[in-house]
C-alpha cells in the first residue's frame, strides 16, 4: 500500500498595489470573482512527438519552475484562460482591422469597430487604451459604463498618461493642439474573450 | 453531512416532485437548476447549502466566487521568530553595535544591537538597552556638568510613565516569595525593536541566558501565574528557569527571585516589546559589573561606562550566554477564496503562444479535439474587473475538459 500524495492545492496571495490602496483607503476589498492565467507558458513546447509518448508531451511545461507573484497588477495575470464551448477550434481573434493608424491633428474624428473573429464581446463589448493620451481622446459606445470593465487592470502609472474607454464602437478624435507629432500605440482588448491587439498610432504635427 | 429524513424530507421530496411536475407541464420550460438548488437548500442547515453557482458555466475570462466559495475575515493567531530573518535565537555579539550611535548624544541614553557588524550589509537593530535609575544615578547632575540632560533618570521616568499606572511611583518585583514587594529603583531595560516584535511579544516563549562570573536563564512566569493585565498591557515576572522546549510542554521555574539578595530579576511587557531588569539581582547572579550605578559623575554614563560595567556589562552576558530565544505573535486577518474550474470551465487559453497565425488557430493540432491549458496565476477581482490580490501556483496546474480543478487561495492582510 503506497502513501497518498500530500501536495495540496493551497496558494498564498499577495495584495497588489491596487489592492492595498483600498485597503489603506478603508474600502475593504469586495472580491468577488476571479481569473486564472498563463502568463508563463510557452505553448510551442507541448510535444506530440515526445519519445516516451503521450504523458509526456507536456513535460516541459509541466515540470517548469513558477515564479514568485509581482504585486503589480499591470505586470501579472496579462493572459487569461478563458471558457469557450467544447467545440471551439479556433481562440477568439480580436481585431482593430487595420494595421495602422496614421491621422493628422486636424483630421477629425476616427472610427474604430473592433471585431471579434469569429464571435464574442458583443455584450461587455471591449476596452481600448491609447498609451499617450496626448495625442488625442478616445470615445466609447454601445455599452452601459457599469458594465464589465477592463480585463487588464490598467494601473495608475498607466492611467496618468493613458486614455481609457469601454464600448462596441469607438471614436478616436486626434488632439488639435499638437505642437509636435507624437507616436504612440493604442491596445483593444475584448471584455469577456481576453484577446487583444495592439497597433502603432501617429497623430502627424501640421501648422 | 446533512441527513433530512421524516416530515422535513418528506416535504422536501414534495417539493422538489411539485416543481419538476410543474416543469414538465409548461411547454418549453426548461427545468431551472438554480430553482432546484434553492428547494433544497431551504432543508439545509447553514454551511451545508448548495451553491446555485456549481451548476452555472462560467462564460469568458472571469467567474463569480459562489456563496460557499468565501470564507472571509478569519483570525488566525500567528507566532514566529522576532529577530531578523524570522530566527528564534539570537547569539548576541558586543561588537554588533554602532560606535558612531554610541559616541552620539543617543548614546548617553541607549545601545543599539545589531545582528552583524554594522559596517555588513543586512546588518538591523534587533535590540536596544537601556539604563534607568530614579535617583539620577548613572549619569552627570547638572553640578557636575552644565549641560547634563539626566539621562538615566530621565530613561526611569520615561518608562514610568509608559508602564506604570498614574498612581504607581516604582516598579515591584519578587520579594522573597512574595509578589511585587520589593520596588525597584533602578532597572536596565532591553526595548526589542518595533519592526522585530511587530504586534507584541509571544508570553512563555522568551528565554534569555546571561553568563558572566556565572550563569542564569530567565524566563518569564506566564504559565504559573494569572494574567496581570495593566494600563501597558500584560506584565510578567521574569524569573529563573528553563523553557524545556521539546522535553516537555510546561515550563520549569527554578527561582523566583535571587537567592543571594531575595529580589526578583525584573519584569517583562510582551505587548510594549519590554524587558526590565533588575541590576540588584543580576550583580548577584551573573556578574558584579552588572550592579547599579550608586553615584554620579562628570562624563560617566552607566549606559555606556566603558570597561564592561553596567549597560556594556549587560551586553557582555547576553554574548557570554548567546541564546536570547523570543517568539512575536500577531493577529492576522485571514480570507480563503476556493476557486472552483469545472471541466468545461477555462479550457483555452489567450497565450500568444496558444494560437499560430492570424486568426486564431491553434498552435498544436491536438488542441482541436482536446485543449490542454496550464494555470500558474490565480487573480483575485472585484466587480469592477480590478485586480485586488494575485498568487501563483508552485507549478503549472493542468486543465483540460477532463480535469477539474479546485484551489484554495489564501489571502493575509
Amino acid at each position: 500500500m503506497g502513501y497518498l500524495s500530500n501536495t495540496e492545492l493551497t496558494v498564498d496571495a499577495i495584495l497588489t498595489k491596487k489592492g492595498r490602496e483600498k485597503l489603506a483607503a478603508g474600502q475593504g476589498l469586495n472580491i468577488t470573482q476571479f481569473a486564472l492565467a498563463d502568463d508563463e507558458i510557452d505553448y510551442t513546447l507541448y510535444e506530440p512527438a515526445h519519445p516516451l509518448g503521450s504523458a509526456y508531451y507536456d513535460a516541459a511545461i509541466k515540470n517548469m519552475p513558477v515564479l514568485e507573484a509581482n504585486p503589480d497588477e499591470t505586470q501579472v495575470m496579462k493572459y487569461k484562460l478563458v471558457t469557450l464551448p467544447k467545440n471551439t477550434t479556433r481562440i477568439p481573434v480580436v481585431e482593430f482591422g487595420v494595421p495602422n493608424i496614421s491621422v493628422n491633428q486636424k483630421s477629425g474624428e476616427v472610427a474604430l469597430s473592433p471585431t471579434t473573429s469569429p464571435a464574442g464581446n458583443r455584450s461587455l463589448g471591449y476596452t481600448i487604451v491609447l498609451s499617450n493620451k496626448n495625442a488625442g481622446d478616445i470615445v466609447g459606445e454601445g455599452v452601459t459604463s457599469d458594465v464589465g470593465s477592463v480585463p487588464v487592470f490598467i494601473g495608475d502609472d498607466v492611467s496618468a498618461t493613458a486614455a481609457i474607454a469601454k464600448g462596441l464602437t469607438f471614436k478616436f478624435i486626434p488632439n488639435p493642439s499638437l505642437t509636435s507629432t507624437i507616436k504612440t500605440t493604442i491596445t483593444v482588448y475584448g471584455n469577456e474573450t481576453g484577446g487583444s491587439q495592439t497597433i502603432p498610432i501617429t497623430v502627424t504635427y501640421v501648422q | 453531512m446533512a441527513l433530512i429524513r421524516d416530515n422535513r424530507g418528506a416535504l422536501l421530496a414534495s417539493n422538489i416532485s411539485q416543481y419538476l411536475a410543474g416543469a414538465a407541464n409548461t411547454a418549453g420550460t426548461p427545468v431551472d437548476t438554480n430553482e432546484l438548488v434553492r428547494i433544497m437548500n431551504q432543508f439545509l442547515g447553514t454551511g451545508e447549502q448548495i451553491s446555485s453557482d456549481l451548476t452555472t458555466i462560467t462564460n469568458g475570462i472571469y467567474k463569480k466566487f459562489g456563496a460557499i466559495d468565501k470564507v472571509s475575515n478569519r483570525t488566525e493567531i500567528v507566532t514566529s521568530g522576532i529577530w531578523s530573518g524570522d530566527l528564534g535565537s539570537l547569539a548576541v555579539n558586543s561588537t554588533y553595535t554602532s560606535s558612531t550611535q554610541a559616541a552620539s548624544v543617543s548614546g548617553k541614553y541607549y545601545l543599539d544591537v545589531y545582528n552583524d557588524l554594522t559596517s555588513n550589509d543586512g546588518a538591523e537593530v534587533q535590540f536596544s538597552i537601556a539604563y534607568g535609575d530614579s535617583n539620577g544615578y548613572g549619569a552627570p547632575t547638572l553640578t557636575q556638568d552644565d549641560s547634563s540632560t539626566l539621562s538615566t533618570l530621565a530613561t526611569y521616568n520615561q518608562y514610568k510613565n509608559i508602564l506604570l499606572g498614574s498612581g504607581d511611583s516604582a516598579f515591584s518585583v519578587y520579594s522573597g516569595s512574595t509578589a511585587g514587594a520589593a520596588d525597584l529603583t533602578s532597572f536596565y531595560v532591553i526595548n526589542v525593536n518595533r519592526a522585530r516584535y511587530k504586534e507584541k511579544l509571544d508570553p512563555g516563549n522568551i528565554s534569555i541566558l546571561l553568563s558572566g562570573t556565572s550563569s542564569i536563564n530567565l524566563i518569564d512566569d506566564s504559565g504559573g501565574t494569572d494574567e496581570n493585565v495593566t494600563t501597558a498591557g500584560r506584565v510578567y515576572n521574569l524569573v529563573s528557569g528553563s523553557l524545556n522546549i521539546g522535553v516537555s510542554t510546561t515550563a520549569t521555574i527554578a527561582n523566583y527571585s535571587s537567592p543571594v539578595n531575595g529580589q526578583g530579576y525584573g519584569l517583562f511587557y510582551p505587548d510594549m516589546g519590554i524587558i526590565l531588569l533588575n541590576p540588584a539581582a543580576l550583580q548577584s547572579k551573573v556578574d558584579i559589573k552588572l550592579a547599579a550605578a550608586t553615584s554620579s559623575a562628570a562624563n560617566t554614563y552607566h549606559i555606556n561606562r566603558g570597561s564592561n560595567y553596567g549597560g556594556v556589562a549587560l551586553l557582555k552576558a547576553l554574548e557570554g550566554g548567546a541564546d536570547f530565544q523570543a517568539r512575536r505573535t500577531e493577529n492576522v486577518s485571514t480570507s480563503h477564496y476556493f476557486v472552483r474550474a469545472n471541466n468545461r470551465e477555462f479550457n483555452f487559453s489567450n497565450n500568444p503562444t496558444f494560437v499560430t497565425g492570424s486568426t486564431g488557430q491553434f498552435v498544436q493540432p491536438l488542441f482541436e479535439k482536446d485543449p490542454h491549458v496550464y494555470i500558474t496565476s490565480v487573480g483575485l477581482y472585484n466587480d469592477a474587473n480590478e485586480l485586488l490580490a494575485v498568487a501563483k501556483t508552485s507549478k503549472p496546474i493542468e486543465k483540460s475538459f477532463d480535469k477539474e480543478v479546485a484551489i484554495k487561495v489564501k489571502l493575509d492582510f
